[in-house]
């Protein structure tokens, strides 16, 4: 071509404003926002420090634990507000103060190591971590290979660009579209699919879904046009939807597959799983459980009772 | 006179000697070491095959998988695209950088400076995601009225955005090799060629480039084999190659080392293959290089 390419950050529908220059991805949603999760993250630090052990919970925990004193937990800090790191770039959210406090209950102190969320079950089988608080939903397949805790119940839902310019509402709005999900959560595992045949039976076309490995590269997918919608925790799309007003909006009237969260340890991991168990059950009846959500707004996903791998409808 | 029986002699032993079998030099040591070191290998093959946690079981059933197959065509065509990409920005830019005019070998040093002076995985997000930032391309005067214009998203599909990633930033690599095969010819082989009234261009084809490409291959060869794998990046934008279907499967079963298995056989699997063919390219052009032993 002889003639120049320009390219041209013109007027049109799509283009966004500069204000969504989020194309440092995980710095965007990393950043530690203090309007965001300044205060809320240091409360619920204050709230996790602040507990006492209970000797209950202690009497549960495996003699390795115990002669060790502390927990190797691992995450994916790509999963702002559950985990994510701050300024400093510490690991802080939602799990790694849940996490403390479940701790400070078991008289132990944790260290929290980083990995691809795609690497963590088979990480935990192969004993390389002895626990993780990594946003998981349980589900069967995942209780066949790992115990799981649960502690909190969350959803999916929806986010698109900022003033939702397709006018999405319900989840048949999405037919035809390409949505974006996290590669391996259940999201890309479970909803994506359950879209496809909702789409179908209802003689519409199928969703395309584009599935990356970090939420981050998901939500560049969504600003970037390349989808018109991602599918994550409601958890998630509210937090994002709060940092970014003037990039995502999130869908409230969409709420898929109510599910519970929970802590994975090995499948023989000498009780830890009833002493993860008994400890956050032991939050709960205390209160600071409650305290700790709030402080992360996430009070709509509170569970009044923890289980040992409990039953999943699917 | 005393010296014939002594040469006789002499000759005889040597008759003797020559008529002699050749006898091997023992060496024990190599024996032990040759045993130690088959025993191990057993060993490793033993313990590979029978420890469950491979799911050999497993990687046979998903070695032909249909997805682990696309995947595999993926990867070989963006190797293949992205090679080419890379080669023909690499010879531009290598002239560049050897040309008179200052512009173009400033213009050319920026170019190597910047792609390769930025992580591969950014200028892939970048490629992906280029609609943040410009969410049209189009044709027209710089600050004044666009005469054409399309969505960037459609001008880029992720497949395309990927071989951009790739192939932009090997050609920065690239350029730099072929710049060392070119200046690898010595000078007086252009001036005698001048001399005897080649041009420029017939001096190039005819007595630099053959000369230049037996520097330049084995490094190709090396940026070919490696590239490769690199294609595995374009995970990051949700490209189907053979490693993103195969993270897609382990995603939904969990049996993550089997899978990873899987792609890594085809991978090197591959990377074999390319070898035998470096092997024979660098052959036919080291024509000259050695003396080699005719048959009489």
């Amino acid at each position: 071509m002889k003639s120049p390419l320009v390219a041209a950050a013109a007027i049109s529908f799509l283009a966004l404003t500069t204000a969504c220059s989020n194309t440092e991805g995980v710095a965007a949603t990393a950043s530690g926002n203090p309007s965001a999760s300044g205060q809320s993250s240091q409360s619920g630090q204050e709230l996790a420090q602040a507990v006492q052990a209970d000797f209950k919970v202690q009497a549960l925990l495996p003699a390795a634990i115990k002669s060790k004193g502390s927990l190797t937990l691992v995450t994916d800090p790509t999963y702002a507000p559950i985990d994510f790191t701050d300024d400093q770039g510490k690991i802080v959210g939602l799990e790694p103060d849940m996490a403390l406090a479940v701790a400070k209950k078991m008289g132990v102190t944790i260290n929290i190591e980083k990995a691809d969320f795609n690497g963590i079950l088979a990480g935990i089988e192969a004993r390389r971590y002895d626990a993780s608080w990594a946003a998981f939903s349980i589900t069967d397949e995942r209780k066949d290979k790992v115990n799981m805790v649960s502690y909190m119940r969350g959803g999916t839902s929806v986010m698109v660009k900022k003033g939702n310019p397709l006018g999405i509402k319900s989840e048949l709005d999405l037919c035809g579209k390409t949505v974006a999900a996290q590669t391996g959560t259940t999201q890309a595992l479970s909803v994506l699919p359950s879209f496809d045949k909702k789409c179908s039976d209802a003689g519409k076309d199928k969703p395309a879904s584009l599935l990356l490995p970090q939420q981050d590269n998901v939500n560049q997918a969504v600003a970037s046009g390349r989808a018109q919608a991602l599918v994550a925790d409601n958890a998630l799309t509210g937090y994002y939807a709060q940092l970014q007003p003037d990039a995502f909006t999130s869908v409230d009237s969409i709420l898929v597959e109510p599910s519970l969260s929970g802590v994975v340890s090995p499948k023989d991991d000498g009780g830890l799983s009833k002493a993860f168990q008994a400890a956050v059950q032991s939050l709960m009846d205390d209160g600071t459980y409650a305290k700790i959500m709030e402080a992360w707004n996430l009070k709509s996903g509170v569970i009044t009772k923890s289980e040992v791998n409990p039953t999943v409808g699917s | 006179m005393s010296e014939l029986p002594m040469t006789a002699e002499a000759r005889h032993d040597f008759a003797d000697l020559a008529s002699r079998p050749v006898l091997k030099r023992k060496r024990p040591g190599q024996l032990i070491a040759m045993v130690v070191v088959g025993l191990f290998a057993l060993m490793g093959a033993y313990v590979i095959a029978t420890n469950p946690g491979f799911g050999w079981p497993t990687v046979a059933k998903y070695l032909f998988d249909v997805r682990i197959l696309n995947g595999l065509l993926t990867t070989i065509e963006l190797t293949a695209i992205a090679m080419v990409l890379g080669l023909v920005i690499g010879l531009v830019i290598a002239v560049m950088r050897m040309s008179d005019n200052a512009l173009l070998r400033g213009v050319a040093g920026a170019y190597i400076w910047f792609f390769r002076g930025t992580p591969l995985m950014v200028q892939m997000l970048f490629w992906g995601f280029a609609a943040v930032l410009f969410p049209t391309i189009g044709i027209g005067i710089p600050g004044g009225p666009m005469l054409v214009e399309w969505n960037t998203n459609d001008v880029l599909p992720l497949f395309v955005a990927g071989i951009l990633g790739l192939g932009l930033n090997e050609g920065a690599y690239m350029a730099e090799i072929v710049r060392a095969g070119l200046m690898g010819v010595p000078a007086g082989q252009s001036e005698a060629s001048h001399a005897m009234g080649f041009s420029r261009m017939e001096t190039l084809r005819h007595v630099v480039i053959p000369q230049a490409m037996k520097i330049i291959l084995p490094p190709v060869g090396n940026e070919t084999i490696s590239m490769l794998k690199t294609t595995s990046l374009v995970i990051v934008i949700g490209v189907g190659d053979l490693l993103y279907n195969a993270q897609q499967i382990y995603a939904r079963n969990l049996q993550q080392i089997p899978l990873l298995i899987v792609a890594s056989l085809w991978y090197i699997l591959l990377t074999t293959i390319l070898s035998l063919v470096q092997a024979r390219i660098e052959k036919r052009y080291s024509r000259g290089n050695t003396i080699q032993a005719r048959k009489a």
